[in-house]
């Protein structure tokens, strides 16, 4: 029998969100962090707190000034499956623990018209994730890029974000990712009208829509 | 299935995993899906009681792959009992990340 009974027989391709939620939080209780986070990601509403509790605490073994690492183990499984509501959730669940137990944490609280945000002078990527998660939400595609820019140097520093965000860019705001094709057969294909080696154009995705697709992910 | 239970009270698991095999090879072809989940759940969750999580969780797998030879919808009912089963098995034991996998996808 080819597939797996629930993603096979259910109406979720991905598999059912509670049972991803209890086998999640069933691997994070054992502190199997890579097997609670490919469940977890596909779970249900409430998998971001097991999630955001699982990061922390695995980031708390590690240098302080590492949190947007861990955080960012949640923040991108979430939006790589087109799941921005929990993708939010799980950074603001993990700032919360992040800033109730460090008590002197410096935090500015910055509000504008249209959005409020918690700036973390000591912690840069924290504050990329959090902008990058506005980004998605206004569906900016300027936002993304200056973000990218900006913090260019921290995040080749980071070295295993590339992949995601190219993924994110293309998702949210119908960025090409480039191509790793053959340039003479590149070539051919613009002069030919495109046919051989244009990829598609891809379409941007809709914020919140109701479908996520596993991208990257089993 | 009563023979199977009774078997495992006496300590023998290894019979009692062949003989529920035996018999719920035989529901499914007879596509009888309701006693063949019924004895390989019930059988299962005991042998996994009796800490046997090997020829338990075999037989766990044979439960899903009814499921999945029924097509059976994933409802309260039919993930309520892989459930049972999942939080019976003892961490250490290899079947349960089959049985996740199996189970999910």
């Amino acid at each position: 029998m080819v597939g797996r009974w629930s993603a096979k027989c259910g109406d979720y391709p991905a598999g059912e969100p509670d049972l991803h939620h209890v086998a999640g939080s069933l691997y994070a209780e054992e502190h199997d962090a890579y097997d609670a986070e490919r469940h977890l990601a596909l779970g249900t509403k409430d998998s971001p707190e097991v999630f955001a509790k699982l990061e922390y605490e695995w980031y708390t073994q590690d240098d302080s000034h590492t949190a947007a690492l861990y955080a960012a183990r949640a923040v991108f499984p979430y939006l790589l499956t087109g799941n921005v509501r929990d993708a939010t959730k799980s950074l603001r669940l993990f700032t919360s623990r992040l800033t109730e137990a460090n008590k002197n944490l410096s935090v500015q609280d910055v509000s504008s018209n249209s959005a409020d945000m918690r700036i973390y002078p000591s912690l840069p990527l924290l504050n990329f994730l959090g902008l990058l998660l506005l980004a998605v939400q206004k569906g900016s595609a300027d936002l993304y890029r200056q973000l990218k820019s900006k913090y260019a140097a921290l995040i080749k520093e980071v070295g295993i974000w590339d992949e995601a965000l190219t993924s994110v860019g293309e998702m949210y705001f119908g960025i090409q990712r480039p191509r790793q094709g053959n340039p003479l057969f590149d070539m051919m294909g613009s002069m030919f009208g495109g046919g051989a080696g244009g990829p598609a154009k891809p379409q941007p995705k809709r914020v919140g829509a109701s479908a996520p697709v596993a991208e990257g992910l089993d | 299935m009563l023979t199977s239970l009774a078997r495992i009270t006496e300590g023998q698991f290894y019979e009692a995993q062949q003989q529920t095999r035996v018999v719920a090879a035989r529901y499914v072809k007879q596509e009888n899906w309701d006693a063949a989940i019924d004895i390989l759940f019930n059988v299962s969750s005991s042998l996994l009681k009796a800490g046997q999580g090997g020829s338990g969780g075999d037989l766990g797998l044979f439960l899903i792959d009814v499921y999945k030879q029924a097509e059976l919808k994933p409802d309260a009912g039919n993930k309520g009992k892989l459930l049972t089963l999942l939080r019976t098995f003892d961490s250490e034991e290899p079947t349960r990340k089959k049985f996740i996998s199996e189970m999910i996808g």
